[in-house]
């Protein structure tokens, strides 16, 4: 039983961090611009095939692939922010919410045209299991999970040493002030969607190995990377990070324990307490 | 001061939002190293007035010149270059961001090298920063965040300031600490304009005074016997019956 | 086109739409338009909640779902015909509903959208795993009550086209009974400016779940129909989220918040979306909600009213700008004032104490208005007016002291429960409804207390309140302008507009926060002396004011606030004398 109750754990923190790096961007791009995202997890749908085209047609591996489609990904988040957001930033809040809702359509049925239904899978080479903290795990899954830890770091030091990364902390904080230090509000904005977009595109590449893709895995996604961004506090990293986690543990363990056909609503049910009772998250300030 | 000291100069500006003017004909003038203080009743304008001026809106009519050329609709990190700073009404400190990274975002739309160096030189001259350096902004008292904020503004060496209202919710004795620093800044050449609501204050420190009601200037002066003159206490207080 | 002439070619079509069967045969056409019907009137049925009342439920499937499990269940466990079973259902629904809403409905627009989303998936994976209902399998229709009588199964399309096409009107026209009725109005205020409307005594929640419940019914009716005529129910075809999203395209791109806009995107939708499957196959599937979502962004952009704005843009010219409001002089006669009586208090504030995070903001503030005066409160920034006024209306909650309302306790009462007392307000930033015309606006000030939903919905403004408004509007010189929306008036008309529409019901007191700011000043003498013809009829005026001349002139008592509590009241005379108050506002 107790074994039973630490391979859960295990396996739901390191599920958990990778829920964390897909809710990343989310969270960041609300935080810096309180622009609520629907079709984020859409964006890992593509990343996730861009790297399989990569790895069929190209023969290149997801890990290998990752200098091509990060970056790629990042300017396709500033050309979004450049053609469709900015456009709706300046109108109430429904707007925005049905502007992200028709990207959402868009890329996911756009995906369907262009590949069809079908559920594709990187073929990666078994990279066998690891021992960790008590149980045996897949080892893509643990270097997914210490991808996403390296980029929660990553993008930590980011913001907090370099010029640009302090700039956008400033605009999520107030965009005012920022416009009175000369601040160029826009383009940090456009450089967040670059970067929010880019950390979904990582996580996508490498949980290609060990998870499948198709044009409704957004649709898969989607509630788990809100609930994880609400739990924690949206706006805020450290938010996604913690939400992440809880929320890939919370699944793991009520899960294993309880019922595996329900995790998921047990995941979903957590969300909308949250969001009832304490909409800011675990880590937010309450209003 | 010369007497072709005019650094900023404002005619006949109107401005506003949407479809209401609130500023409806101001002209005045800050010469080169005064400092000018700006008073008057609420709703009068007076924060709108600094908006206008630092480009967060387009004035409708009149001009504003700069040493001669015109700042009138230009964007804010425009005016910045120009050299006018504004510490917006409310604390315009960033709450999470460190003192150090608070006044290293001041010199955000430098590029050049030297700006750690200037930084450092800040901390010299403000020891009270020097030892927060590392704290977050949020911890700092209403004194030392205008601290932050005026030594913030001093790493774009800039020609003017302009101060919306810095004194609210400041212990008298710390808006004397405030208004030392005012005059440390004038000092270095640098002029102040300041929209005050302590008017007292105001006037005891400023060279010159406007009054400004319902958008316009009633009354230019120096001074606290200005409070004693009857156009400024209408401003304040209506006709009397 | 006149209204008769509407309403005879409505008949026309109506009935050209149900003859179709007798002569179009190809069962493919038939069944792409009962689906246009039932898409048609789920839209209509998610336009009710998020259209008119703007609240986004990314979830509506639920309902549509429960109504045909309901159904399905009933026929295939009990023998229970459909046409009772789609009543179950909808009482279900309605149930279901007002569980979601009554914790939600605070929440803020996305996170509605998302806790809607959310628990549309809590309920269709139970309902995927109860075997009662057939869990994942679902539950096939039994057969056996085809063709017999009263129970909703048969072998041909017609009657089904038929009971579909019957819905989609019973959904259109309850769509268009709200749209007209003062409950159209009173969601469209609570969906632009939920904290004004309860400030006019509309109980927002109170029509929120209205609005949501007849909403469940329609959504539910449309499941059961739904389920007997494609003869078969699982969590999948009827609870998936794709159903969920796919209704609330239909509402968007044919327009969200008309009537006819559902039914305009049911069928384009519909249309595009059956045949290019059809024609194209599998790529057509995706090909086509590719374009739905290019629509629906540009629709969010371009055209908020879908394809109806666009339609309404080809007929209607561009609305002109309205007119200056007519001076002073040249106006019509002024009537002499009757004379005034003041009398006892109507509003006492005793001791009002407020903190907000470290600020405090009202220390012990105290005052007293007596009936049928005005009273100005003056004061500087940061004194505590503005707070004094949330106090007073219920809509902050004070630490201490008291707030009698014509000797009723305010604290503890909803917003809206404060206002049938007898309050109104307006607000510094002047929030009116700027979707609506300035008619519209105005009738939304009317009395609420004991108004019943029943009668917001079938019976239009009362004469009464009709004769009153045109009076008022009279009064301030906006007749003219009526039926522009409220956002194509000037400043100077939205804020006649704006105190009109507080002082409607004639409540005993009204709070004016800032009426002259940012107002021409030729104008403010006008406003004065509205603000003093609105008072000749029995409404005491608490007044924030800034422009001294204005409010010394108008004001019988004035109060001057400083540093969270009242320092000095007096008539203006005196108070403008008063060395304390000179000295307060010059600071130190």
């Amino acid at each position: 039983m107790v074994q039973l109750f630490i391979e859960a754990s295990v396996n739901g923190v390191v599920l958990g961090l990778i829920y964390a790096l897909v809710a990343l961007g989310l969270s960041f791009i609300w935080g810096v611009m309180d622009l609520v995202n629907l079709a984020h997890t859409e964006f890992l749908m593509l990343a996730m095939y861009a790297t399989y085209w990569l790895w069929a047609l190209g023969k290149i591996e997801p890990a290998l692939a990752v200098p091509i489609v990060v970056p790629v990904f990042f300017g396709l988040g500033w050309l979004t922010y450049q053609l469709l957001i900015r456009n709706v930033l300046r109108f109430h809040m429904v707007a925005q919410i049905f502007a992200t809702f028709g990207l959402l359509f868009l890329l996911r049925y756009g995906a369907f045209t262009a590949f069809g239904p079908n559920v594709r899978g990187v073929w990666a080479t078994d990279s066998g299991s690891v021992w960790l903290l008590g149980t045996y795990i897949s080892t893509s899954k643990v270097v997914a999970a210490g991808v996403s830890l390296a980029a929660f770091g990553a993008l930590a030091l980011f913001l907090r040493r370099t010029k640009p990364g302090k700039a956008l902390q400033a605009v999520a904080q107030s965009r005012e002030v920022a416009l009175a230090l000369g601040i160029p509000v826009e383009r940090m904005f456009a450089l967040a969607w670059g970067l929010g977009i880019a950390s979904v595109a990582l996580a996508g590449a490498f949980l290609s190995p060990f998870y499948q893709v198709s044009p409704m895995l957004g649709d898969a996604f989607m509630l788990v990377a809100f609930a994880s961004v609400v739990l924690g506090g949206f706006g805020r990293i450290d938010g996604a990070l913690v939400g992440g986690v809880c929320i890939g543990v919370l699944e793991n363990v009520l899960g294993t324990l309880i019922s595996p056909t329900f995790k998921i609503l047990f995941v979903f049910a957590v969300f909308v307490l949250m969001l009832v009772f304490r909409p800011e998250g675990l880590l937010g300030e309450s209003r | 001061m010369s007497a072709d000291g005019l650094l900023l100069g404002l005619d006949d500006v109107h401005a506003g939002y949407g479809g209401r003017e609130v500023i409806r004909g101001v002209s005045l003038r800050v010469e080169t190293g005064e400092i000018v203080a700006m008073i008057g009743p609420n709703g009068a304008g007076k924060s709108t007035l600094l908006k206008t001026i630092f480009g967060f809106l387009t004035p409708s009519a009149g001009e504003i010149r700069l040493l001669g050329s015109s700042i009138a609709g230009a964007a804010p990190p425009d005016v910045l270059r120009r050299g006018v700073s504004y510490v917006m009404q409310g604390y315009s400190i960033l709450p999470n961001l460190s003192v150090e990274d608070n006044l290293e975002l001041g010199a955000y739309i430098r590029n050049d090298r030297r700006v750690r160096a200037d930084v450092e030189r800040l901390l010299d001259l403000f020891p009270i920063l020097r030892a927060r350096r590392h704290q977050r902004a949020g911890v700092l008292s209403g004194g030392e965040r205008r601290m932050l904020e005026l030594a913030r503004t001093l790493l774009l060496d800039p020609k003017l300031i302009l101060l919306d209202e810095p004194t609210i919710g400041l212990s008298p004795k710390v808006t004397d600490q405030v208004y030392g620093l005012v005059h440390d800044v004038r000092r270095r050449g640098i002029a102040v304009f300041i929209v005050e609501q302590n008017t007292r204050t105001a006037l005891r420190h400023a060279d010159r005074a406007y009054v400004l009601e319902q958008g316009r200037v009633r009354y230019e002066g120096r001074g606290e016997e200005i409070l004693n003159h009857p156009e400024v206490q209408r401003a304040y207080l209506g006709v009397k019956a | 086109m006149s209204g008769r002439r509407k309403l005879a070619a409505l008949g026309l079509g109506l009935t050209a739409a149900a003859l179709l069967p007798l002569v179009v045969r190809d069962a493919f056409f038939l069944h792409v338009m009962i689906t246009v019907f039932f898409f048609g009137a789920l839209a209509q049925a998610w336009n009710l909640i998020g259209g008119y009342a703007g609240q986004i439920s990314f979830g509506h499937a639920v309902f549509f779902g429960l109504g045909g499990y309901a159904g399905a269940v009933l026929l295939d466990h009990y023998g229970i015909t459909p046409w009772i079973g789609m009543w179950v259902g909808a009482a279900v629904s309605v149930l279901v509903s007002v569980l979601i809403g009554f914790p939600t409905f605070h929440l803020r627009r996305h996170f509605f959208a998302l806790a809607t989303m959310a628990l549309g998936e809590i309920i269709r994976i139970l309902f995927l795993n109860w075997p009662y209902v057939g869990g994942a399998l679902g539950i096939y229709y039994p057969l056996q009550y085809r063709n017999r009588f009263g129970y909703l199964m048969w072998d041909r399309k017609a009657p089904y086209y038929l009971t579909a096409l019957t819905l989609l009107v019973l959904a259109t026209a309850l769509v268009a009974v709200v749209d007209r009725a003062r409950v159209g109005r009173y969601l469209n205020a609570i969906d632009q400016d939920e904290g004004t409307a309860e400030m006019l005594g509309i109980p927002a929640r109170k029509y929120k779940m209205y609005a949501m419940g007849l909403s469940a019914v329609v959504a539910s009716l449309c499941g059961t129909i739904y389920a007997s005529y494609v003869l078969y129910i699982d969590p999948y075809v009827v609870m998936g989220g794709q159903v969920s999203l796919f209704l609330v395209v239909v509402a968007l791109i044919g327009g969200r918040g008309t009537v006819w806009g559902p039914v305009l995107g049911a069928v384009v939708i519909v249309f595009l979306n059956e045949y290019t499957r059809y024609w194209l196959g599998g790529v057509g599937r995706g090909l086509d909600f590719v374009i739905f979502g290019a629509l629906v962004m540009l629709v969010s952009i371009k055209e908020p009213r879908g394809l109806v704005g666009i339609l309404d843009r080809f007929r209607r010219e561009k609305v002109a700008p309205a007119p200056a409001v007519p001076q002073a002089a040249g106006a019509a006669i002024v009537d002499p004032l009757p004379p005034r009586e003041i009398g006892e208090p109507v509003l006492e504030v005793t001791t009002v104490v407020k903190r907000f995070g470290g600020v405090q903001a009202l220390q012990g503030a105290t005052l007293e208005v007596r009936r049928g005066e005005i009273f100005g409160l003056i004061g500087p920034n940061g004194a505590g007016k503005s707070t004094l006024f949330d106090c007073i209306t219920g809509v902050q909650r004070p630490d201490g002291g008291s707030v009698l309302l014509r000797g009723v306790p305010v604290f503890g009462r909803s917003t809206h429960a404060v206002a049938w007392v007898g309050i109104s307000r307006t607000f510094q930033n002047m929030r009116l409804f700027p979707g609506m015309t300035a008619w519209e606006n105005l009738m939304c000030g009317q009395e609420h207390r004991g108004e019943s939903l029943w009668s917001a919905t079938v019976s239009a403004h009362s004469h009464q309140w009709r004769e009153e408004g045109e009076a008022l509007l009279a009064l301030f010189g906006l007749g003219h302008i009526r039926d522009l929306p409220a956002s194509n008036l000037s400043y100077g008309q939205q804020k006649l507009l704006s105190i009109a529409t507080a002082a409607l019901r004639k409540p005993a007191v009204v709070l004016l926060d800032e009426p002259a700011a940012g107002v021409n000043p030729r104008l403010i003498l006008e406003l004065g002396r509205h603000i003093r013809e609105l008072n000749a009829r029995g409404i005491t005026f608490v007044i924030i004011e800034h422009n001294m001349d204005m409010i010394m002139d108008l004001a019988d008592r004035v109060a001057f606030m400083a540093e969270g509590r009242v320092v000095a009241v007096g008539p203006p005379e005196k108070i403008q004398r008063d060395a304390q108050v000179l000295d307060l506002y010059y600071g130190r």
